[in-house]
């Protein structure tokens, strides 16, 4: 990263602001905050009302294309020639009204056909109420009459009836609801009604009512579908104008957004912020194109700080292959990493694949999970959509639980080939098994190895954060740092000695002296140079000296416990795995329990089945989530330092 | 683990992460803020109510999207009925009520529109919520009754018939509901403090404070929007007051019968909370939005006070029913608003 500060003239302000959004590398600080002195001497340029009447009507805009289940940021693609939009806003609102009452007319519409079939359904809800007994024994809410209107104004009466819910046939036939008689009785006087006899055959008069509303609503509904077209169809006919004016309006409040980070001299306005070192040459050649060289750029290295100190809030890109995305997911998701220290993803994916595989080695459980990984992809693009990170870590641990079951000889909890490396299922059941691993110490007894690598790994990590951040005193005498280590590496051989003396010995006293105890010693140096740091010029008294040994002696007591209970935290992939392994060779016995005879009967294929389901959902669950737990607690706790911000440059894209 | 622990253990964690979903204000001031009705909806689309505000867009209709999200809200306190035994279903069912009490109220309108008022309410009775939650009534026997006696058969399993008889000359010859209305008002609270009445002694307590608050905010609501727009006598014939509330009877009957509108709500707010006069010393219809805000920042209070103590006891059950009818409520009346085109300015003052 680079750290630009700018400054350019005011009539150069509008041509240096398009062509920062044209390039959207700057990712820009607030003047006062980088400093507080400017404070007093600039004016800020704040984002007035106009860009947020701005705002406002792009997102109108992004409403309309809500009718089409689309966005226009989907639809259009900037180029740096683009200009925003320069009409007034109440122009553009103007535009957008016409629009929107067109919609509103069609919802109107809508309206009315919506409340017609409410009338219909309870019409409806009547007549099944009363159903075939209509004609002898007549629903009580409804009211049936046959005959006709003067000649030539049925369809005057057609649609003075409209308010109420009713049936009017050709043939005559008024079914009305009773509660409405008041408002019908003068509409047929008024409409010169006259009686008719009613048909010989009137019991027919439900089903034709029925008939007859079934056919009221499905012409409504048809009108409806059609109304609901027309709304897209509004959008549809207005798309490329309102896409443009979409893209002219998000340009102008992307401008605004910039002039936004400048502040203001009489004549001048600045700016600073953050580059990519590989972009440092194109922005510096282009600012000075577009203002004739009439600026001033100041490009500085944070490393090259005079006080050898990392300046705060620096952004991080954090710049992976693709196929490592899924973990720099699971990275961010915990926190970005500070500028300049290492990027974890690629020791979390090897990390997370090996913890999840000695977990969940098993061959069919592990191709099963990769296949839903790649029914999500083929999914997603068959949707055209982008597939969701899961789908791709599914791959990955599908992948590696593949790998583990082979070398543990489990397919589907059975051993169709043997073991590549060790019988996990022998040596959970108790059988004799050959080899180095043997028994389920063995088993923990590897997690633990993996355990001290991973532990070790991380503060090898740590030594290198802390070189990159000149933070010398850390990297000597931090429990993270070189005592650290020093105690972690003398504290593990010390237990293993221990353990391979059966618990009895441990090694000799000027082992422990100078590989435990002169490192515990030294680690009372840090507190104390931190005092000094705090308290310059002060005199060590009593208090502080006994602050001081407290200090020591927590500091002491977090290394030890600490790392103890770091490495045995490993102990859970032997325990996940083990669980996984238990499970499975359970459900094998309850299907030889359901065997009959002659062998599996169909009941034993149904637990076998069902079983693996409940393994692979429980424990790949569990393996997935213990592994980002060992991760993040064993792993990142020893060198990660989480306090870095993405970078986020103002740009068309972003 | 002690017995509340294990009654209200589930249920608290379930419903605290539910009331965390409740929108902010900054959401309402969104929504307030929105351009258009269009666009509120579209805002909305971001929230649980996805689903029901999506009826609008193949239906055009507000009432539809309305009745979806009350229907919504009466299936999630139905929805507690699983996970609670003994005396809090009853409590349950005293809090349903509430919701049946407004269908009764509603059905009865549509009733008294279309056969005494001589309106045709087309297909109204259809965006009522039909199914039976505590009493059983059809809706399609009410609206259609033929007249007041049918009117009372369609009530005859329920407590309604009652309430109705006893106004049956206000209703048939003052032609007004007023008083039935607030006599619903009146028997929803007495049966849901009768219900309180059956918990243990701390849910007790709980309840019947917040009870008191919601109370005491319809009172002098009530008293206060009628005090500006009536006279004392036409005030005292009716029964506006809701028994159960923190107020002296002595004091809500004092604010009744006081001449000006802003003479009551003063009476009332300096009687019960000494120190709010200013909230009176305005113009007065100043003084009824200030009254507005200043009741539901009590009720917010109320229960934010409940929110932060012990956890387990029966006012989490009670403070998520009242916010999300309250949440919901407010969602209704912005989404109205914004269809009558009322200015964002003015939906703040109804809020």
């Amino acid at each position: 990263m680079r750290h630009l500060t700018g400054a350019v003239l005011d009539s150069d302000s509008n041509a240096v602001t398009r062509e920062l959004l044209r390039l959207g590398v700057l990712d820009f600080v607030s003047l006062q905050e980088m400093s507080p002195d400017w404070r007093n001497e600039l004016d800020p340029v704040y984002p007035g009302e106009e860009q947020r009447q701005v705002a406002k009507l792009r997102e109108r805009i992004e409403t309309f294309f809500a009718i089409l289940d689309a966005h226009p940021a989907t639809l259009v693609d900037f180029f740096p020639e683009d200009e925003g939009y320069a009409g007034s806003v109440d122009e553009a609102e103007r535009r957008l009204d016409k629009v929107a009452s067109a919609i509103q007319r069609v919802r109107e519409e809508q309206k009315a056909i919506s409340q017609e079939l409410n009338r219909t359904k309870e019409l409806q809800r009547h007549l099944d109420g009363g159903g075939d007994s209509l004609v002898k024994q007549p629903h009580r809410f409804l009211s049936v009459r046959y005959g006709l209107p003067s000649s030539g104004r049925e369809e005057e009466f057609r649609a003075a009836l409209g308010k109420f819910p009713c049936v009017y046939l050709d043939s005559g036939l008024l079914m009305t609801l009773k509660r409405d008689e008041t408002g019908i009785a003068p509409l047929l006087e008024r409409f010169g009604w006259r009686e008719i006899p009613a048909p010989v055959r009137e019991e027919h008069a439900p089903g034709l009512a029925d008939a007859e509303i079934e056919k009221k609503t499905r012409e409504l509904e048809a009108k409806n579908d059609e109304l609901e077209k027309k709304a897209r169809e509004i959008v549809e006919g207005k798309k490329d104008e309102l896409l443009s004016l979409w893209k002219g309006l998000r340009i102008r409040e992307l401008s605004e957004t910039v002039r936004g980070f400048f502040g203001k001299t009489a004549r001048t306005f600045i700016f600073a912020g953050w580059v990519p070192a590989s972009h440092e040459k194109e922005l510096d050649g282009a600012l000075r194109r577009v203002t004739d060289n009439r600026c001033h750029l100041e490009w500085l290295d944070p490393f090259s700080h005079k006080d050898g100190q990392l300046p705060k809030q620096i952004p991080v890109i954090m710049n992976n292959p693709k196929w490592l995305r899924p973990f720099e997911k699971l990275v961010t998701n915990y926190a970005i990493p500070a500028y300049g220290t290492v990027d974890p993803t690629i020791f979390v994916a090897v990390f997370y694949c090996v913890m999840f595989g000695l977990m969940f080695g098993d061959v069919g459980h592990g191709l099963v999970v990769f296949l839903i990984g790649l029914l999500g992809r083929l999914k997603a693009k068959k949707a055209g959509k982008q597939e969701h990170f899961l789908f791709p870590l599914f791959r990955w641990c599908g992948g590696s639980a593949m790998v583990a079951g082979a070398l543990f000889g489990s397919w589907f909890g059975m051993e169709l080939f043997p073991p590549l490396w060790f019988d996990y299922h022998g040596i959970i059941s108790g059988h004799s098994v050959e080899g180095g691993v043997q028994s389920i110490s063995d088993i923990l007894l590897i997690t633990i190895y993996f355990g001290i690598v991973v532990i070790g790994f991380g503060l090898l990590l740590n030594f290198y954060n802390r070189i990159v951040k000149h933070d010398w005193v850390s990297l000597l005498f931090d429990k993270g740092g070189l005592l650290g280590g020093w105690l972690y590496a003398a504290g593990t051989w010390c237990a293993f000695y221990f353990v391979r003396h059966d618990y009895r010995q441990l090694p000799d006293n000027s082992f422990l002296a100078l590989f435990i105890g002169l490192p515990a010693l030294l680690m009372i140096v840090k507190p104390v140079i931190e005092w000094r740091h705090a308290h310059r010029g002060e005199r060590f008294g009593l208090m502080t000296v006994a602050y001081l040994l407290m200090e020591w002696l927590v500091e002491l007591l977090e290394v030890f416990s600490g790392y103890l209970s770091n490495t045995l935290s490993f102990m859970r992939v032997a325990g996940l795995g083990i669980a996984h392994v238990s499970l499975v060779i359970a459900f094998f016995q309850i299907a030889d329990m359901a065997a009959g005879s002659g062998g599996y009967t169909i009941w034993s294929y149904i637990i076998l089945l069902l079983g693996n389901v409940l393994i692979i959902g429980l424990e790949g669950l569990s393996a997935g989530i213990q592994s980002l737990r060992l991760n993040y607690y064993e792993f990142f706790s020893k060198y990660f330092d989480g306090t870095g911000r993405a970078y986020a440059p103002v740009s068309l894209k972003h | 683990m002690t017995a509340p622990v294990r009654q209200y253990g589930f249920i608290n964690a379930k419903l605290r992460t539910r009331l965390n979903k409740l929108f902010d204000e900054a959401t309402l001031e969104k929504l307030r803020q929105a351009p258009s009705l269009a666009e509120a909806i579209q805002l909305l689309k971001d929230t649980p109510y996805r689903q029901e505000v999506s009826v609008y867009e193949s239906t055009g209709d507000l009432k539809e999207v309305e009745a979806a999200l009350w229907r919504r809200e009466i299936a999630t306190v139905a929805e507690l009925r699983r996970y609670l035994q003994g005396t809090l279903l009853s409590l349950l069912d005293g809090l349903l009520l509430r919701y049946e009490v407004d269908i009764v109220r509603n059905s009865v309108r549509l009733w008294f529109d279309a056969h005494l008022k001589r309106r045709s309410i087309g297909g109204e009775a259809g965006y009522l919520y039909q199914e039976a939650l505590v009493n059983p009534f059809s809706i399609d026997e009410v609206v259609n009754a033929e007249d007041f006696d049918a009117l009372l058969e369609a009530f005859k399993l329920t407590p309604y018939g009652q309430l109705l008889e006893e106004n049956r000359q206000d209703i048939e010859s003052r032609a007004h509901l007023f008083r039935f209305e607030t006599d619903l008002d009146r028997f929803f609270y007495r049966q849901l403090i009768e219900s309180v009445d059956k918990l243990e002694a701390a849910d007790k307590r709980i309840a019947l404070r917040l009870i008191a608050v919601e109370v005491d905010l319809r009172n002098v609501d009530r008293i206060a929007r009628l005090a500006f727009f009536y006279p004392p006598e036409k005030r005292s014939q009716w029964h506006i007051i809701i028994p159960g509330g923190s107020f002296s009877g002595q004091l809500l009957d004092s604010a009744v019968s006081v001449r000006k509108g802003e003479d009551a709500v003063a009476t009332l707010l300096n009687g019960h909370y000494p120190g709010l006069d200013s909230f009176t010393s305005s113009s007065s219809e100043d003084s009824l939005g200030m009254v507005e805000g200043l009741l539901r920042q009590i009720r917010r209070e109320e229960t934010m006070k409940l929110l932060r103590g012990y956890p387990f006891t029966v006012g989490i059950i009670l403070a998520y029913v009242f916010l999300k009818r309250k949440e919901i409520g407010t969602v209704v009346s912005l989404l109205n608003a914004h269809y009558y085109g009322v200015s964002p300015d003015r939906m703040g003052d109804g809020l």
